[in-house]
């Protein structure tokens, strides 16, 4: 009778999905992608401790590491050295596989953080932040690790399969939150891919002048960001402006090439 | 020398192939008929009778195990083992406290084991980490032996231990007791390979990780088509080489038979592991798959 009453559905094309959802659909995520451990993970714990403390006075070593699984009383220190930098392939050029783990978080976690309570779905676009005020919030969150930066960006430009599997991605990750998570108009055209590379080329750029910063705060660097990003903003609005006398320049063509034709 | 006529006395399914792959896909077990049979490479023989063909095998090619995966990888292999023991980038820091206790599971040639105390000893200047070298072919063992006695390193050493032992059971090993659990290239001939996992979770101190190094499924159609000419011709290269086709025969089908990436991922979860991942090598010829105990 069961068996029955499913054909009839099937037949009538009403799928069983409909009263049986999938569970997991409704779960939370628990992980912060592209990392594959959970919050709650060991690893998880380790490297955000690390970051938030032990970068600040060991910078990104394999010492940072450590201490971090000291101070937070883990024993097989070694081993769950091998385990945080399972998901890296070891490169020559690299010093450990957990030390490009360790990179890698800083620049996962950042990114989460930087968007911790924003929801364009749920908000007004009024209650957004400004694409700036967010390029400022991720910056400033590099401060405390102001000394480090150097070495951090240096390491990331390696050329191998780190550079093209994590750091690029990421930064491409980072310029998109922060064009989606903002009030910034966004474009479903060429622009949307120019955009993108403009806030990526914004914020590398305040990086690079954050190294060698000896400002108080970086207040420098902040106001390098803000006049830089509004160079690109003001680069797209000419390209926007070009792009549409472009199209004008190209239909009125038409038009003329087409009242000409009808008079001949 | 094994003999393919003996096999053929055991129940010999029509399409055992396909009937393998369908139970082998399906679940963690290799068995078919409510555990009375498993696949013997593309056979089908009893239960109990794998371990002892598989023994056979290592038995056979245990004297020419180097030229047998120089064979059947191109040479590749060494490249694959050296990124294994890279990328686990194991031993105790100079700043940690405590040494490693490893265990290198079908691991009775020694290469993974003595590389991974090489990697160490050069990398962080442990020279205290302890090794466990198991196999359950005590001829792959002295194999090892005798590598350690040339190298003259690890031979009589107190922290290398040569130890017959199945890796399905490993009862002369303690529980929680293994900070690191290394299989490469012999996972694929348990019997039971969950049970395998299952052991592995049960060795390894909580925070331990699991590191196997095993051929897996081609992702690359070009390259699979590659691999499945050469397969053809490896059991052919086995007897001209060491005068063993059978063996060869065996070793190309076990591959085949062994479950590909997302399927002994799942079987590393059930096993209990969690931050489970896997990395393919050369397009996924072989894969190297990792589990934490938590």
């Amino acid at each position: 009778m069961i068996n029955r009453g499913r054909l009839i559905f099937r037949k009538s094309g009403v799928n069983a999905r409909f009263f049986h959802p999938a569970t997991d659909e409704y779960v939370l995520p628990n992980k912060l992608s592209p990392c594959t451990y959970t919050k709650d993970s060991p690893q998880f714990k380790i490297l955000s401790h690390a970051i938030d403390n032990t970068v600040t006075k060991f910078g990104f070593s394999e010492r940072a590491i450590i201490e971090a699984m000291k101070e937070l009383k883990i024993e097989n220190q070694s081993t769950m050295l091998s385990a945080i930098g399972s998901s890296n392939s070891p490169s020559f050029l690299h010093s450990s596989p957990s030390v490009m783990e360790l990179l890698k978080f800083n620049l996962v976690l950042k990114r989460y953080r930087m968007i911790e309570g924003l929801d364009p779905l749920t908000m007004q676009q009024e209650e957004l932040p400004s694409l700036e005020s967010l390029l400022l919030k991720r910056l400033e969150m590099d401060i405390p690790i102001g000394k480090h930066i150097s070495a951090f960006m240096s390491q990331l430009v390696i050329p191998g399969p780190f550079l093209l599997d994590s750091a690029l991605p990421e930064l491409h990750r980072l310029a998109d939150d922060m064009i989606y998570f903002s009030n910034e108009k966004d474009h479903h055209d060429f622009a949307w891919y120019s955009k993108r590379l403009g806030v990526s080329s914004a914020y590398i750029s305040s990086k690079l002048f954050m190294a060698q910063d000896n400002s108080c705060n970086y207040k420098e660097t902040l106001q390098f960001a803000k006049d830089k990003l509004e160079k690109v903003m003001r680069l797209g609005d000419y390209y926007n402006n070009t792009e549409e006398y472009a199209w004008y320049v190209l239909l009125n063509s038409v038009n003329m090439v087409k009242s000409r034709m009808s008079r001949a | 020398m094994l003999k393919v006529a003996s096999f053929k006395n055991y129940v010999n399914f029509a399409n055992a192939k396909t009937i393998g792959r369908l139970f082998s896909s399906n679940n963690a077990l290799n068995k078919v008929d409510g555990g009375k049979f498993t696949d013997f490479g593309s056979k089908m023989v009893p239960l109990a009778e794998k371990q002892k063909l598989v023994g056979g095998v290592f038995s056979s090619v245990a004297s020419k195990y180097d030229i047998m995966n120089d064979v059947m990888s191109l040479g590749i292999h060494r490249c694959w083992k050296d990124h294994f023991i890279n990328k686990l980038d194991a031993g105790k820091r100079p700043n940690s406290d405590t040494p490693l206790s490893f265990i290198d599971v079908a691991g009775g040639s020694g290469d993974i084991a003595f590389g991974l105390l090489d990697h160490a000893e050069e990398k962080f200047h442990d020279t205290q980490s302890t090794m466990d070298i198991i196999d359950i072919n005590p001829d792959m063992l002295k194999e090892g032996e005798k590598r350690a006695l040339e190298q003259n390193k690890y031979y009589n050493n107190p922290r290398v231990r040569f130890m017959i032992q199945n890796g399905e059971v490993l009862d002369a090993i303690e529980s929680n007791s293994k900070d690191i659990y290394t299989v490469s290239f012999g996972i694929r001939n348990f019997t039971d390979i969950q049970a395998g996992l299952n052991t592995a979770h049960r060795v390894l101190k909580p925070g331990g990780i699991f590191y196997c190094l095993e051929f897996s499924k081609i992702e690359n159609g070009l390259v699979d088509f590659g691999y499945q000419q050469w397969a053809k011709v490896l059991p052919f290269m086995g007897s001209v080489i060491a005068n063993d086709y059978d063996s060869y025969q065996y070793l190309v089908e076990s591959i085949e038979r062994f479950p590909d990436q997302e399927t002994f991922k799942y079987m590393i979860e059930k096993a209990g592991f969690q931050s489970v991942g896997y990395e393919n090598l050369t397009f996924g010829t072989c894969a190297i798959h990792w589990g934490i105990k938590v």
